[in-house]
């Protein structure tokens, strides 16, 4: 009975953790060599950048070696100007980043649950998501200036989509026997959408997001170099524009490092939020 | 009929039907046609069917997930989407939520009708503990084995205290072995509670073993073709099976049964035959 049945379970439970033990022992070793393994092709690559204008094979005009690039880069910290840029960027993605999310699932929870809905609005936008947000960006100007608005309405147009397809996807995968549980035992509609519906779809939600999150980098330096007086983006074409190739170089480093910043976040909050699927199959 | 103290109707359907249309293909299919049954107050129903034959549309319609054709379905004489919180369901398919951990899906049905926190905790516990599985409160669904899922969507739809347990195969995925526990394990927790329990199964000795009464369907289309009764005295012991009365119930049911089957006019399907012989 019970104890027959624990019995026979618990080994099961007690192995798959004498695995994991002995899996953390391995992988402890295997860590400091995979330390080494990832960090060759940056090394590589770095005194390659190092090495090109150095040797005078690639003009310094054009390519500045990344340790003046480092050296922009310090100077942009001590002077606190970075702050001014990054403060600029940072609001610019992560507004748009929030209203494109925010936007995505409701759109996509109600595309997705309604298949008549979907079936209707499909074609558009299929049509839609395929217009660049750049090749959008006089509209925006014209509607809404030259100001902050336009600039973030073009990071939420090309955030928006990925949000909203794999929400739809998600939501139209929740297996029915998970809401069929919920209505037997009474649930409300609200009550279904909320805590069933959303925790079930939101895998799919996430990926969605974090795709959102490098598309948001790419709108924002775009949005950024057409008339902007502050950040990143700006930064970086200013530079150019004033011959200042070191902190031209600086400017795309941190972009590349702030768009890092913006996916590792990403992927934490995404693990954190998806922790009951540690040890399911597919996450293996 | 037993009817030795009459028990009054829990459930009554009464020519429900059921038939699903096609749009894509402009066919129909009837699951259920012309389907009566009642469920008296208290009792413990087996509805025992070969695959396919609508018995477990039936719990679908009882709970309110798929409207009927025609016909009517009430529980204490009020429309089934009136009855709906009075319902627990247990799935085939166990149906927990894998995003919550064993104890939070216990919970569930007790957050649905706005307990508070630190009941729903006690209440969940104390369900646990019934099915034996509050050391794995904290545990997922995909942490444990497919008897203990089990027994936590019994806890699950227990909790809240449900007046109808409906049960669609339960136990079918199963092993043998897990099966017969959780069955006896079942009548214990039933014999204690009063609830009423609508217990779908393909078994015939799953059927007696736990039933007062056995609703024997048909198929194409489903409807109720016998009512047997299971005077088997209780509590029963896993021994009973080999008793001469079970096995005289055994044949009757599988008379019932394989009529139905040879009397269709389509020709007896080996698969059915076998899963009905297997327990």
């Amino acid at each position: 009975m019970a104890e027959q049945e624990t019995v026979r379970s618990f080994p099961l439970l007690a192995g798959a953790r004498k695995r994991d033990a002995a899996n953390i022992g391995r992988r402890r070793g295997m860590r400091l060599s995979g330390a080494i393994e990832r960090s060759i092709a940056l090394v590589v690559f770095a005194l390659l950048w190092e090495l090109l204008p150095r040797l005078g094979i690639v003009s310094t005009a054009y390519l500045s070696p990344p340790s003046q690039v480092a050296v922009a880069i310090a100077h942009l910290f001590d002077s606190g100007e970075v702050w001014k840029h990054l403060r600029a960027s940072a609001l610019r993605s992560i507004s748009g980043l929030l209203l494109a999310a925010a936007g995505g699932v409701a759109g996509g929870f109600a595309l997705g649950w309604f298949r008549r809905a979907e079936r209707i609005v499909d074609p558009l936008y299929q049509l839609l998501r395929q217009v660049s947000a750049f090749a959008l960006f006089p509209v925006f100007m014209l509607f809404l200036g030259i100001g902050e608005s336009s600039k973030i309405a073009i990071i939420v147009w090309a955030a928006f989509w990925p949000v909203l397809l794999n929400t739809i996807s998600g939501v139209k995968q929740v297996e029915r026997v998970f809401i069929d549980s919920a209505r037997s035992m009474g649930a409300s509609q609200g009550f279904i959408f909320v805590k069933v519906v959303l925790p079930a779809a939101l895998p799919e939600i996430l990926t969605g997001i974090r795709l959102a999150g490098a598309y948001s980098i790419t709108a924002l330096v775009a949005a950024e170099m057409i008339g902007a007086r502050s950040g990143l983006g700006f930064y970086t074409l200013n530079s150019q524009e004033t011959f200042q190739i070191p902190d031209m170089y600086a400017g795309i480093v941190l972009l590349a490092l702030f768009g890092l910043l913006i996916n590792k976040s990403l992927s934490l909050l995404e693990r954190r939020l998806l922790r009951w699927r540690v040890g399911l199959a597919q996450n293996d | 009929m037993s009817g030795a103290f009459a028990a009054r109707d829990k459930i009554v359907a009464r020519d429900l039907s059921l038939t699903y249309v096609n749009e894509a293909t402009d066919t129909s299919q009837t699951v259920l046609d012309g389907f009566d049954l009642s469920v008296r107050e208290g009792e413990f129903l087996a509805v025992l069917g070969p695959s396919g034959c609508g018995k477990s549309t039936f719990l679908n319609l009882l709970a309110g997930l798929t409207p009927p054709t025609s016909g009517s379905l009430t529980v204490d004489g009020e429309s089934v989407s009136a009855a709906r919180r009075k319902l627990g369901f247990v799935f085939q398919g166990y149906a927990l939520f894998p995003w919550r951990t064993v104890r939070r899906n216990v919970e569930t049905g007790l957050e649905i009708r706005g307990v508070k926190r630190a009941q729903r905790r006690s209440e969940a516990e104390r369900f646990l503990r019934l099915v034996g599985l509050l050391d794995f409160a904290d545990h997922y669904p995909h942490q444990l084995s497919g008897g203990m899922r089990q027994r936590v969507a019994i806890a699950r739809a227990l909790a809240y205290g449900p007046e109808i347990l409906l049960m669609d195969e339960p136990f079918g995925a199963l092993d043998a072995q897990t099966r017969e526990s959780l069955q006896q394990e079942l009548l214990g927790i039933w014999e204690q509670s009063a609830k009423t329990v609508v217990f779908v199964t393909h078994s015939i000795d799953e059927a007696i073993y736990l039933a007062d009464r056995i609703a024997v369907v048909g198929r194409r289309p489903g409807r109720v073709k016998e009512i047997i009764d299971i005077d088997l005295p209780r509590p029963r012991p896993a021994s009973i099976r080999h008793d001469a009365a079970f096995v005289a119930l055994r044949q009757r049911a599988w008379a019932s049964l394989s009529s139905e089957l040879g009397g269709a006019q389509t020709a007896p399907d080996e698969r059915i035959a076998e899963s009905l012989t297997g327990a």
